[in-house]
């Protein structure tokens, strides 16, 4: 045990003085939370869950994505947190919790050691010896001394206490400890060690005394750092230098003189617009190029990493080609062994110090060249492994320069000369004589380097384009997409669908500028004058200045005005007026030149007004002419009468002295005489004239103006009345008396005769004669006044208007580079202890074995026999799948939520059964196989759900042939579901993509999880339902079966379920698994071996081995949980569908190791047997296609060896790992009849030998045999050769088989096809129906 | 130097509309811009290097190299610093003013 007894032995070299030890994995700690994030993060991305999906992903958290920085941040950020709260660096790498503690242990006595190889000082590790009276030394030796004295007794609060030392000294008196992070030590250790040395008698302080106590910082890991920490840490260290930037001046002035005019080029153009549009992508591009050259070198150190850690993977894609640039690297294992050899020989020449010279000089160099360049040239087997590798690797260089050091002069003196090295030379000196395999190892480095380069330079360059391509098409399309969605922004694409035109003042888009672009133009408008005119009040002095409707005017404080143009221009500013309003002479010629028509509307506007003016009497009579009547007097009724009665003059003042109280005038002609007015022969009687309306009062102002009188009416009683107001009354006036005086020249009272001609003709009959004194009278008269109003007409000329119509704008947008990035594919990390236990054969852990117990439930592991619960276990399981895979565990319960109720067996499930349909291949089977499970005994069909899982490659899809049979296998279901809808089938349609199933080795492996899952899933969701009713849970037999089933034991599932009941405590019920029962007759030798190869197998399994090869085997559910089904994604291929799950049980169950693919399938010789985990059902007997293996064995190879991986006739192997249809390639084409050949027989001994090999013991062999060759002793020979059994026939033994095959016991013909026909599937014989064993597929 | 990335930066305040800001802040950003876009160009011309190269440079950092040594070596590096500084700077621009 070289590693764990090279522990052992470090520590016992230390135990005195004992060294309490303390390692500050900080640092280690980060580098393994980096990992864990990228693998995670990687995992998560090459998920295959749909392109689009994955697509979509990639998107949204690539390592180009949107969020692919968070993402990676906080899965960093949750593996720091997991390595911290186990205080493990290696929490995450899913080994074996005692290999991690190895791990622990290694690195605590590689910091204990004194061997300077051990602290590589050069990678950032650090080593310091405290002070035992420290504050820290003193606080943990007294946890010792409490724990050693008994006083502490439990190892929980030792670490507890420790703990909190730590975190309170830790950091100020812990010499290299950091605050927080992750520490490892030998506390624990070294305290049990000094307790049981006090128990023996030693004395407590001695020990505490002469302990040392060493703190460190490790760098336990493997040694490549992501390109970016290096950047980091030289930007940081520059910063720090305060040497200021490392550009010079000029490049950066000139850079950025050269960005600004990019940034400034042609604003609003055309060009700009393809410059706004193509820059981001150029930007882009440029990003997506910067990105890219990061990420690949993140990629190399990353891959780097992985491998150094013992990573496993594919040579294709990017790991392929980025593997072509990693550093050659040597196993530090292989080292190590290489030099141990060496040391170990009982005497070690000098050939083999010479060899010894050189493994020590390569590795010094690479040790070298790793700590100091952060690289790996040396490679662990696993990433828990790395530490205790590390330290073998350390130890072994330690002890072989000792031995160097100590036989310099033993070295070949041919070397030793070419070297030059010298006998004092030590081991050092003489290896740094050597400079051959530093220039080598540099040398292949620098070719890697180069190789990178190139790779990087073409990834960068893909990268650029890509992105500078998407960023551009994405700006393009983002714009003649916003083109339909804007009304002012005009797109090509818009303007090729819609007839629309361009949006007034709108904008283009670059693809829309470019093809209809607009060039800047001029347009000219007229602005017609209006005809219509309003006239405005211009400059205050009156002027009118009338206007075209559709032109203004302003007056301006000082008088002036401007004419304001239609389009807001001004026509005529500050236009002055004269005085009186007018424009002048100058004004009008100045607007006419302007063009305007001026035209002089000024008008003259007469007014009147009424004043008092003392009008002669002529003046007042004309100006009151309306009063007035044209008369003439045509005779005088004088005084010739003949009595002189004086009667015309007897008019006399009435009212008061001549007034009436109103002011007017009053007069009477009551005192003249009816008779008294005569003239000639004419005479009149006043009254009469009065009371008929034809006498009147006329008054004439003046002599001269008797002709024109103030006619005024006389009352029938003679009342003459002046209203005060009439002109008339303006002839009298008062005296100083009061009484009223005439002024004028007569009053006459006068009778009208007529009017002719206007002129009314009267006649007189009393007179008044006035003063005649009146010469002007007051009056108010009304005169008219003209006035004259300037005003102006003006009308400006048509405006001819210029529009400079500018360029269409076009509006670039940059749209940002959508590039996803494909990660690397994932990495297998193979599992520490692999190769230790290869190498290292009596490690006493296995590591397959401790990586397979870490998959299985902690009952199991606990107690491997433990009786388990079937709640419990389902839902342990169901926590796995949730925890390690939700999306996972999310599709598969979606996949049960989708199972309609009545395909459900709702009550008393006792079995469910599963099958894989390649939808493919096996439309013709699947009804048939369906038809047989429903024909089983009604109330076994009624306790038993059927779960079929009917899958195909994604590509076959896009195969016209292959999408019809994957129709028609599904039509084939869903008839067998109408034929026999007693039997509940769900169906679980499952695509694979090929890629991702070929990568591991096949589908069937995936398509078996599915279906375990999904019965697993479906049974919790059942017993949860129970358990509601308050029902116990149930515990079914999770069946097998393939869909060609041709025969099947008419009781089968009844067996079962009674062998279930019978025997509870087993795991696995097995039947009997035949194969192809019809080819005998053409083929009875390949009949006979698969007859000895059935019935070896029931041997076995009735023996209690334990393996699930062939599909009819059941497990029980609660065993299937417990072992976490088919455990993680690792081989899919041929076996990991149905002999994965023996394998897994036996680990769990008996312990026994189970190596992987890398086993042979059939392993007999794995002590794998036990009857009480499984039994042997008989009477569950099942016919299968044998089409594969009957062409695999007429090659002329054993027919089992379909399965060994390779790709021979009818291989597994062939199509996605064993999914090609059995028929392809003419596998199922070319059998022609056996006949015993020389040849035949050769392909007979053979495949029995094979068989026989196989087999558990002698005596089964015998018993095997003696079905066949009983009745023939001598027929056969065995040998053992070299463990192999060789089985050859006699020549008797060849004529017996040709009888044998021919004939029956009793002699007669009965051909060996025909007999296991009958006996399997029955015969009619004289009308007899005699029935076999099994029943046999409807054709 | 100082007018050509003076106007760099300038034209960065214009096309993100801060021509508005206080003198005082709008020198605070100018220089805050200037000292970003500065660590960036160098943090570009050490991410331009290898790996061995970048070992090397830190070296010299350790050991005190002047401004002067350092800028020879990484011109002797075969870093095009021309264009790794043009382009931090369109990058720079890009992802500062969002274009």
């Amino acid at each position: 045990m070289a590693s764990e007894s090279s522990l052992v032995h470090s520590s016992q070299e230390h135990r005195d003085p004992m060294i309490l030890t303390f390692v500050d994995q900080t640092h280690d700690a980060h580098a393994a939370a980096r990992d864990a994030a990228e693998t995670r993060r990687r995992e998560e991305l090459n998920r295959d869950d749909g392109r689009i999906k994955r697509f979509l992903r990639n998107i949204w958290m690539g390592e180009n994505g949107i969020a692919g920085r968070y993402y990676f941040e906080k899965y960093k950020q949750e593996a720091l947190e997991r390595i911290q709260q186990e205080g493990d660096i290696n929490a995450l790498s899913g080994d074996a919790s005692r290999i991690r503690e190895l791990a622990q242990s290694a690195t605590i006595s590689r910091f204990q050691s004194e061997y300077e190889e051990m602290i590589h000082e050069a990678a950032g590790e650090r080593r310091e010896e405290l002070s035992g009276d420290s504050a820290f030394g003193e606080a943990m030796k007294g946890l010792i001394r409490r724990y050693a004295s008994g006083s502490i007794t439990s190892p929980e609060v030792l670490r507890e206490e420790k703990n909190r030392i730590l975190s309170t000294l830790g950091a100020k008196d812990g010499g290299l400890l950091s605050e927080g992070g992750v520490k490892i030590d030998n506390l624990a250790q070294i305290a049990e060690t000094v307790r049981g040395a006090v128990e023996h008698g030693e004395s407590l302080e001695d020990l505490l005394n002469g302990m040392k106590i060493y703190t460190g910082e490790s760098r336990a890991g493997v040694r490549t750092e992501a390109h970016l920490n290096k950047v980091d840490r030289a930007v940081e260290k520059l910063q720090e230098s305060k040497v200021g930037s490392l550009v010079s001046p000029e490049s950066i002035s000139m850079a950025a003189a050269i960005a600004t005019g990019v940034a400034r080029a042609g604003k609003g153009t055309l060009l700009r617009a393809i410059g706004v549009t193509a820059i981001p992508g150029v930007v882009g591009g440029v990003l997506a190029g910067i990105r890219e050259n990061k990420r690949v070198k993140e990629e190399r150190a990353i891959h780097a990493r992985e491998v150094a850690q013992g990573g496993l993977f594919s040579r294709e894609g990017r790991r392929g080609a980025i593997e072509e640039t990693r550093y050659d690297t040597v196993a530090a294992v292989h080292i190590t062994e290489s030099l141990t050899a060496i040391m170990s020989k009982e005497e070690v020449a000098s050939d083999d110090l010479q060899q010894l010279y050189q493994i020590l000089a390569d590795t010094e160099a690479r040790v070298r060249l790793s700590d100091e360049r952060r690289i790996d040239l040396i490679s662990f087997s696993g990433m828990a492994n790395v530490a205790v590798e590390r330290f073998d690797l350390d130890l072994a260089r330690a002890r072989a320069k000792v031995l160097l050091g100590g036989r310099i002069g033993d070295l070949p003196e041919a070397m030793r000369n070419d070297l030059g090295i010298q006998d004092g030379d030590t081991a050092e000196q003489a290896i740094a004589r050597s400079t051959d395999a530093l220039l080598k190892i540099e040398d292949g480095m620098t070719a890697k380097d180069r190789a990178f380069a190139k790779l990087k330079q073409r990834r960068v360059a893909v990268a650029t384009a890509t992105g500078f391509a998407s960023s551009f098409l994405v700006g393009v399309a983002a714009q003649e997409a916003a083109a339909f969605a804007s009304t002012n922004y005009d797109g090509l694409v818009e303007h090729l669908v819609s007839s629309k035109s361009p949006s007034e003042g709108g904008s283009q888009t670059m693809l829309e500028g470019v093809f209809h672009g607009q060039d800047a133009s001029v347009q000219v408008n007229t602005i017609e004058t209006s005809d219509t005119y309003i006239s405005h009040d211009a400059g205050g002095y009156g002027g009118i200045i009338d206007l075209p409707s559709n032109y203004s005017l302003e007056n301006n404080p000082d008088g002036t005005f401007t004419i304001i143009s239609p389009d807001g221009s001004i026509f005529a500013r500050d236009i002055a007026l004269e005085a009186d309003g007018s424009l002048s002479v100058a004004t009008i010629d100045s607007l006419r030149s302007d063009g305007a028509i001026v035209v002089d509307a000024t008008t003259t506007i007469t007014d009147t007004e009424s004043v008092v003016r003392n009008l002669t009497v002529d003046e007042y009579v004309s100006h009151h002419s309306d009063f007035t009547t044209t008369v003439q007097r045509d005779f005088w009724y004088d005084n010739d009468t003949a009595a002189f009665d004086q009667n015309e003059l007897r008019v006399h003042w009435a009212g008061d002295q001549g007034r009436g109280s109103d002011g007017s005038i009053m007069l009477s002609t009551a005192a003249m005489t009816a008779d008294g007015s005569y003239h000639g022969s004419e005479s009149t009687v006043w009254a009469d004239r009065a009371s008929a309306g034809s006498l009147k009062f006329a008054v004439s102002a003046s002599i001269d103006s008797q002709n024109q009188v103030f006619m005024i009416d006389v009352a029938p009683d003679g009342g003459i009345i002046i209203p005060p107001d009439h002109p008339a009354a303006g002839l009298f006036s008062t005296d100083d008396t009061g009484q009223v005086v005439f002024n004028g020249a007569y009053g006459e009272v006068v009778e009208i005769r007529e009017t002719i001609d206007g002129v009314v003709h009267m006649s007189p009959l009393a007179t008044m004669e006035g003063d005649n004194s009146v010469m002007t009278i007051p009056t108010q008269v009304t005169t008219a006044i003209e006035t004259t109003v300037p005003k102006f007409s003006i009308t400006p000329p048509d405006i001819q208007q210029t529009i400079e119509v500018p360029a269409r704008e076009v509006e670039g947008f940059g749209g940002p580079a959508i590039i996803t990035r494909r990660p690397l594919e994932n990495i297998a990390r193979r599992r520490s202890g692999y190769y230790s236990q290869y190498r290292y054969g009596e490690y006493a852990l296995n590591g397959e074995y401790a990586d397979q117990i870490e998959t299985f439930s902690p009952t199991l592991r606990e107690n491997p026999r433990a009786q388990l619960d079937i709640e419990k276990e389902l839902d342990w399981y169901d926590r796995q799948l949730t925890d390690t895979d939700p999306h996972y565990a999310d599709e598969i319960k979606k996949i049960i939520d989708g199972i309609p109720e009545e395909r459900r067996v709702s009550n008393d499930l006792k079995m469910i059964v599963t099958i894989p349909v390649a939808a493919a291949s096996e439309a013709d089977n699947i009804y048939n196989t369906l038809q047989l499970l429903s024909r089983q005994d009604p109330e076994s069909v009624a306790k038993t759900q059927v779960l079929l899982n009917m899958n195909w490659l994604d590509d076959a899809e896009s195969d016209p042939k292959k999408a019809a049979a994957i129709q028609k296998t599904l039509r084939e279901i869903e008839r067998a579901q109408a034929d026999s809808p007693e039997l509940r089938v769900a169906i679980m349609k499952r695509i694979y993509n090929r890629d991702t199933v070929e990568k591991t080795g096949g589908i069937i492996g995936y398509v078996a999880r599915d279906l375990y899952t999904a019965a697993l899933s479906s049974l919790r969701e059942y017993n949860e339902a129970r358990r509601r009713e308050g029902e116990r849970p149930a515990d079914p037999i999770i069946q097998r079966y393939d869909a060609d089933i041709r025969g099947m034991s008419r009781h089968a599932w009844r067996k079962i379920q009674e062998k279930a009941r019978q025997y509870p405590q087993a795991d696995i019920l097995k039947g009997v698994t035949r194969l192809g029962t019809d080819s005998y007759r053409d083929s009875p030798g390949f009949g006979m071996v698969t007859e000895i190869s059935t019935t070896l197998a029931a041997l076995a399994t009735r023996g209690g081995r334990v393996h699930t090869g062939g599909a009819n085997f059941g497990i029980k559910a609660s065993t299937l949980a417990a072992v976490g089904g088919l455990g993680p994604v690792v081989h899919t291929g041929v076996g990991s569908d149905d002999v994965e799950l023996g394998r897994r049980v036996a680990a769990a169950r008996l312990g026994v190791v189970v190596s992987g693919r890398d086993d042979y399938l059939y392993d007999y010789h794995t002590p794998s047997s036990s009857t009480d985990v499984i039994k042997l059902v008989n009477g569950s007997t099942i016919e299968t296609d044998d089409t594969r293996f009957l062409r695999r064995y007429k090659s002329g190879d054993w027919w089992q060896s379909v399965w060994s991986g390779d790709n021979g006739v009818g291989s597994f192997n062939q199509g996605a790992g064993g999914y090609s249809p059995r028929d392809q390639d003419g596998v199922a084409t070319g059998l022609t009849s056996e006949r015993l050949t020389d040849e035949t027989v050769k392909t007979l001994e053979r495949n029995i030998s094979e068989e026989l090999s196989y087999a558990s013991s002698d005596r089964d062999r015998a018993r095997v045999l003696s079905l066949i060759f009983r009745d023939a002793p001598g027929a056969y020979t065995l040998e053992n050769r070299n463990g192999q059994c060789v089985f050859t026939l006699t020549r008797n033994g060849r004529k017996y088989l040709k009888r044998y095959i021919k004939r029956d016991k009793r002699g007669r013909r009965y051909h060996i096809g025909d007999r296991r026909r009958h006996q399997l599937y029955g015969y009619t014989a004289n009308g007899r129906r005699r029935s076999g064993a099994l029943m046999a597929a409807r054709k | 130097m100082s007018t050509a990335i003076d106007n760099f930066i300038n034209e960065l305040l214009t096309a993100k509309k801060l021509n508005s800001l206080d003198d005082g802040v709008r020198e605070q950003v100018r220089l805050d811009l200037l000292g970003r876009l500065s660590d960036q160009i160098d943090r570009a011309v050490i991410d331009a290097m290898s790996d061995s190269q970048i070992d090397i440079f830190t070296e010299m950092i350790d050991r005190g190299a002047s401004r002067q040594e350092l800028q020879a070596y990484i011109a002797q590096s075969g870093v095009d610093v021309e264009r790794v500084t043009l382009e931090t700077m369109l990058r720079f621009r890009a992802l500062y003013i969002g274009e």
